[in-house]
C-alpha cells in the first residue's frame, strides 16, 4: 500500500493566514467612477495609413508577416503641435526595400493633420517595425530612428522641417530583424544612446512554411495543437544592440562593452527605460517572446548586468517565460516606485509587476485585476492618467497573430477589440465596454502611441493595426480633473532629458514619472510628461535632472503646459 | 463518497450565476478516515473567514500527522509504476495524458542544460521500434498506441489523429473514443472531440474520464461555467477523480472565484490521498498553488513552509522553486533565493519547447 503523499503541508497557520488574505483578493469595491470615453476619430483627422506587414490575412506564411509596425509622437517642426510618424512594412513579393513608405503626418494641434512625408524625406521603404525618438545631437530637434527587418534606419532632423540620412555615417544599420528600439544616456555623458530590440534571427529558406509537411512534423510549429507559422520557439532568436553615441555624430556598437551581450539571445519585443532601483541612472526592461525577459541593471557607467530572474521580472509568478510582447513603466501605485507591465499572448495574463522599494517585483497581475482579459493577445501598452484622477491607468492594445483562428470555436477572434483598466486605489477595472465607440473597433492591433494631441488636456490614443487601417483615438471625456503637462529641456544633461524624474505634489497626493526612452511596442508615446490632478488647483514641481541636479517649481498654475529648462545653476543632489 | 453533496451545491449555485457568498455553501468534509465534518461557508466574507479557520481548529489533528500516515489510501495500480506507461482510470478506462512533470521525483539537473536537441537518439530509437511493431502488424491496437503516445510525447499532435482515428476503427470501445476524442482536442477539432466523449458517454453514462474532457473542451472555447459543470458531474461521477477537483479549482481561478478554489485545493489536501505518481503530481501541483497563493497575499513564511516540503518531495518541480525563492527573497534570505533561482533556470533549460510561443497550460 502506497502511503499518502510525501508531504505534509503543515496547513493550520497557512489555513488561518490564507483566508484572512483570500478577502483581500475580493474585488474593489464598487464605485461610482466616472468612465473616460474615446471616439475613433481617424476618418476626419487626415490620416490615411493602411499597414503592410508580409500578404494580408491568410496568406501569411511566416513569423514576419505577423508582427505589425508602431507609431511616434513627435513635435518634429519645434510648433508646439504634436506630429505623428507612422512605420510601414512590405511582403516578400516586393522585397525588403521597397516596403510601403513610413509616413510623417504634421499636426495642426486640434485634431487635423497634413502628409508631409514627402517634403521631410522621411518616407523609409524598408520593411518596417519600430521607431524611436531622440534627439542625438542635442540641437533642439527630434530625430528618427527606424527599425526594420533587414537594415535600420537613422533620419537626423536639420531644424528646417527636412530629416537626413545618416544610417551609414553613424554606423547603427544593425542588418538583424529589429523591432522596438529606445533612446537614453547610458553613463550620463548628456547624449543619448540607442538600445535595438532583435526578433529572430529569420531566413525564409531555412523556416517551413506554415502548412507545409516539414511545419506539420515541428512542435514549435503548432500553438495548443493547432498548426500555426513556424515560432518563435525552436528559431534562433536575434542579438538585441546597443549604440554608444560619440557625440560626433557616430555611434560604436558597445553591446558586450556594456555587458549586454548574451551568449543565449532572447526573442526581444518591447523595450523600455526605467529607473527601477532610484539610484539616477537608467535600467532597462525588455520583454522577450517566449523566454525570459531581461532587465538591465545600470551601474552609472554604461555597464549592465541582467537581474531579471532575480529581480522577479523575468517570468510569471509561477516561474514561467510568457510570451512578452508590449512594456510600460509607471509609478502604478504612487509609491515613489517604478514599476513594470509587460503584454503577452492569449491565454496568459498581462503581467503587472509592482517595485518592491528598489531591491525586487513581485507579480501583482491577478491581484490587481489584469486576470480579466486572459483570451486577449496582447501589445502595445500604456501607463497613462486618462480619467485625470491621480493615478495611472492602462491601456492595452489587442490582436492575435493567426488570421484562422477565427475558424476554430476556441474563443480566440484575429481581431480584438483594446482594453483600458481604470486603476482604482491601485487595483485595475476593465472598463472598455463602456469606455465609447473607440474601443468597439475590433482590428488586430499591434502597436500603441499616447499623447493629448489635440491639447485639449487629457491624453489620445493612436494605434496601428495588422493589414488595416490606424486607430485614432480621441479622449472625449468631460473633463473629470484638472491637468499639468511638463516638458522637460536639458541643457547640462541629454536634452531630451530622458531619465530625469519628476515627482508632483497637488491635492495631498504626490506622484513620479520619468522621461522614458521607448515604452509600449514597437513605438514612441509623447515626450512631455502628462499629470492628472483631480481638484488641485496648484502644484509642486520637483525635478531630478538626468545628471542628478535638482530643480523646484513652486504654486505651479495647472490646466497648461509648462516647459522647464534645466537650470544653469541647479542644486546638485 | 466524498464532498459529494457540497460540489453538487456548487455546482447548482455557480450555474445560477450567484457570487461566493450569495448563500450558505454546505460542505460535506472530511479527513481521511476521521470523523465527517461540515464546513460552512457563509454569505459575509467575515463568517467565511471565521469558518475556515474553525475548520482548520477541528482539522489540525489530522493536518499534524505525517503524511505517510493519515487516511486509507488505496493500493496504486501496478501500471503506474511506468511513467508514461497507461494508468488505471475510473470505470477502467486508461489514461492516455500524463499533465504532471512524468520526473517529478528526479533531482534536478546539476548543470546547464545544452540547447535542446533536435533529436534525442535514445528517443528515435524507441520511436523507430514502436513504429516497426506498428507497421508490422496495424491491426495490432496495442502496438498503434504504444506509437501514437510515442508520437504524441513528442509533440507530434497532428500525425497522431489519424493512428487513433485507426484504433477507434479496429476497437469503438470507450477507451479508444477517448483516446481519439483527446486526439482531436489536442489539434483543436473540438466538435469532432465532442462527438467522441459523448459516443463515451453514449457507451458508459456518467463516464468520468469523458465528463472531465468534455469540461476541458468548454475551457479550451473559454466557456469557464460550462467546464466548472462537467468538472462538478465529474466528480458526481467519481467523487475521487482528483484531477476533476483539481481542474474544478483551476477553473475557479479563471472566474475569479478564488475562495472557492482555495476551498477545493483545500479538499484535495485534506481529503485525498495520491495512488499513483500522476495523482502525485496532481497532490503537488495542489499544494503549489495553495502556496502560491499564500505568496501573493504576502504570507512569504506560510508559503516557504509549504514549498520547501514541496521541492524536498518533487525536486524537479520548475515552479516550486522558482516560487519558494521569491518567498526566500521575501524573507531577506537572498543567497538561499538565488540558489532556488538558478536550480529553476537549469530545469526550465533542460526542457525542449513544445509550442510556437509561451503561454499558460492547458487543462488536459
Amino acid at each position: 500500500m502506497t502511503g499518502p503523499a510525501a508531504l505534509s503541508p503543515r496547513i493550520l497557520v497557512t489555513r488561518l493566514a490564507l483566508a484572512a488574505g483570500v478577502l483581500a483578493l475580493a474585488p474593489p469595491a464598487s464605485r461610482a467612477q466616472a468612465v473616460p470615453v474615446f471616439s475613433d476619430v481617424t476618418a476626419g483627422s487626415g490620416i490615411k495609413h493602411t499597414n503592410v506587414c508580409g500578404e494580408p490575412g491568410r496568406k501569411k506564411f511566416w513569423i514576419t508577416e505577423t508582427m505589425g509596425a508602431g507609431a511616434a509622437w513627435l513635435d518634429y517642426d519645434g510648433d508646439g503641435k504634436l506630429d505623428l510618424y507612422l512605420v510601414n512594412g512590405s511582403t516578400y513579393a516586393r522585397g525588403a526595400d521597397k516596403g510601403e513608405p513610413n509616413q510623417l503626418y504634421r499636426g495642426d494641434g486640434r485634431g487635423k493633420f497634413t502628409d508631409v512625408t514627402a517634403k521631410a524625406g522621411v518616407g523609409d521603404r524598408g520593411w518596417g517595425h519600430g521607431v524611436a525618438v531622440g534627439d542625438i545631437d542635442n540641437d533642439g530637434d527630434p530625430d528618427l530612428y527606424v527599425v526594420n527587418l533587414g537594415p535600420n534606419a537613422l533620419y537626423r532632423n536639420r531644424g528646417d522641417g527636412t530629416f537626413e540620412n545618416i544610417t551609414a555615417k553613424a554606423g547603427v544599420a544593425d542588418p538583424g530583424w529589429g523591432t522596438s528600439a529606445a533612446f537614453f544616456d547610458i553613463e550620463g555623458d548628456g547624449d543619448l544612446d540607442l538600445y535595438v530590440a532583435n526578433y529572430v534571427d529569420f531566413d525564409p529558406a531555412k523556416v517551413p512554411k506554415f502548412g507545409s509537411p516539414e511545419a506539420a512534423r515541428r512542435p514549435t510549429c503548432t500553438n495548443r495543437g493547432l498548426a500555426v507559422f513556424c515560432g518563435p520557439a525552436g528559431l534562433p532568436p536575434g542579438q538585441d544592440v546597443l549604440y554608444r553615441n560619440n557625440g560626433d555624430g557616430t555611434f560604436t556598437d558597445a553591446t558586450r562593452e556594456a555587458g549586454m551581450f548574451l551568449d543565449k539571445p532572447r526573442y526581444g519585443l518591447g523595450v523600455v527605460t526605467l529607473d527601477f532601483d532610484g539610484d539616477g541612472d537608467l535600467d532597462l526592461y525588455v520583454a522577450n517572446d517566449s523566454v525570459e525577459n531581461s532587465l538591465w541593471r545600470n551601474d552609472g557607467k554604461g555597464r549592465f548586468t541582467d537581474i531579471g530572474v532575480r529581480s522577479l521580472t523575468a517570468l510569471d509568478a509561477a516561474g514561467r517565460p510568457q510570451a512578452g510582447m508590449g512594456t510600460d513603466s509607471g509609478d502604478y501605485n504612487n509609491d515613489g516606485w517604478i514599476d513594470l507591465v509587460a503584454t503577452n499572448f492569449s491565454h496568459d495574463l498581462n503581467t503587472l509587476y509592482r517595485n518592491m522599494g528598489g531591491k525586487f517585483f513581485v507579480d501583482e497581475s491577478q491581484l490587481v485585476g489584469m486576470s480579466a482579459t486572459k483570451m486577449a493577445l496582447s501589445w502595445g501598452v500604456g501607463f497613462q492618467d486618462f480619467d485625470l484622477d491621480g493615478d495611472l491607468d492602462l491601456f492595452i492594445a489587442n490582436g492575435h497573430v493567426y488570421p484562422h483562428m477565427d475558424d476554430y470555436d476556441v474563443g480566440l477572434y484575429f481581431r480584438q477589440r483594446n482594453h483600458l483598466f481604470l486603476n482604482q486605489g491601485g487595483r485595475f477595472a476593465e472598463v472598455s465596454t463602456r469606455a465609447g465607440k473607440g474601443f468597439e473597433v475590433a482590428r488586430s492591433f499591434r502597436g500603441a502611441a499616447f499623447a493629448d494631441y489635440d491639447a485639449d488636456g487629457d491624453i489620445d490614443a493612436l494605434v496601428t493595426a495588422l493589414d488595416e487601417p490606424v486607430l485614432l483615438l480621441r479622449n472625449d471625456s468631460p473633463r473629470r480633473g484638472h491637468y499639468l503637462e511638463l516638458e522637460l529641456v536639458g541643457t547640462r544633461s541629454n536634452r531630451d532629458a530622458v531619465g530625469a524624474r519628476v515627482t508632483v505634489t497637488a491635492g495631498g497626493k504626490r506622484q513620479a514619472r520619468e522621461r522614458k526612452g521607448g515604452g509600449s511596442y514597437l513605438s514612441q508615446s509623447a515626450p512631455t510628461l502628462h499629470f492628472g490632478l483631480g481638484a488641485a488647483t496648484s502644484a509642486l514641481v520637483q525635478v531630478r535632472w538626468p545628471d542628478g541636479s535638482l530643480q523646484e517649481l513652486r504654486d505651479v498654475a495647472v490646466d497648461r503646459r509648462v516647459v522647464i529648462r534645466q537650470a544653469a545653476a541647479a542644486k546638485s543632489n | 463518497m466524498l464532498f459529494e453533496n457540497g460540489l453538487r451545491r456548487i455546482r447548482a449555485r455557480t450555474l445560477r450565476g450567484g457570487s461566493p457568498f450569495d448563500a450558505t455553501m454546505a460542505v460535506r468534509y472530511t479527513s481521511g478516515s476521521k470523523p465527517v465534518l461540515m464546513r460552512t461557508l457563509d454569505p459575509a466574507p467575515a463568517a467565511l473567514l471565521l469558518a475556515v479557520v474553525v475548520i482548520s481548529a477541528c482539522g489540525s489533528g489530522a493536518d499534524a500527522e505525517p503524511a505517510g500516515s493519515a487516511g486509507s489510501p488505496a493500493e496504486p495500480p501496478a501500471a503506474a509504476a511506468a511513467a508514461g506507461a497507461a494508468t488505471s482510470m475510473p470505470n477502467g478506462l486508461p489514461e492516455v495524458e500524463f499533465v504532471s512533470d512524468p520526473d517529478a521525483s528526479a533531482p534536478p539537473p546539476e548543470a546547464p542544460a545544452p540547447d535542446p536537441p533536435q533529436g534525442d537518439s535514445d528517443d528515435d530509437a524507441l520511436l523507430a521500434e514502436l513504429r516497426a511493431r506498428h507497421e508490422a502488424d496495424p491491426a495490432d491496437v496495442q502496438a498503434l498506441r504504444a506509437y501514437a503516445r510515442a508520437l504524441t510525447d513528442r509533440g507530434q499532435k497532428q500525425a497522431v489523429v489519424p493512428l487513433y482515428e485507426r484504433a477507434a476503427q479496429l476497437d469503438p470501445g470507450p477507451r479508444s473514443q477517448l483516446e481519439l476524442g483527446i486526439a482531436y482536442a489536442n489539434v483543436t477539432r473540438l466538435a469532432e472531440a465532442e462527438a467522441a466523449y459523448r459516443e463515451v458517454l453514449r457507451q458508459v453514462p456518467n463516464q468520468p474520464a469523458a465528463l472531465l474532457n468534455l469540461g476541458n473542451l468548454a475551457a479550451k472555447r473559454a466557456d469557464f461555467p460550462g467546464a466548472i459543470e462537467w468538472y462538478g458531474r465529474a466528480i458526481e461521477s467519481d467523487p475521487e477523480y482528483m484531477l476533476a477537483y483539481f481542474h474544478l479549482a483551476q477553473m475557479f481561478r479563471e472566474v475569479g472565484q478564488t475562495d472557492r478554489a482555495y476551498a477545493v485545493y483545500l479538499t484535495i489536501l485534506d481529503e485525498m490521498r495520491p495512488t499513483n505518481p500522476r495523482e502525485q503530481g496532481i497532490y503537488n501541483e495542489a499544494v503549489f498553488e495553495l502556496a502560491s497563493l499564500a505568496l501573493s497575499l504576502g504570507q512569504a513564511a506560510q508559503a516557504e513552509s509549504l514549498l520547501s516540503q514541496l521541492v524536498r518531495a518533487a525536486p524537479n518541480h520548475s515552479g516550486a522553486h522558482y516560487a519558494r525563492g521569491q518567498a526566500l527573497l521575501q524573507l531577506g534570505r537572498e543567497e538561499e533565493a538565488q540558489q532556488e533561482f538558478e536550480i529553476h533556470m537549469r530545469i526550465m533549460a533542460s526542457r525542449k519547447p513544445t509550442d510556437a510561443m509561451a503561454s499558460a497550460p492547458e487543462f488536459q
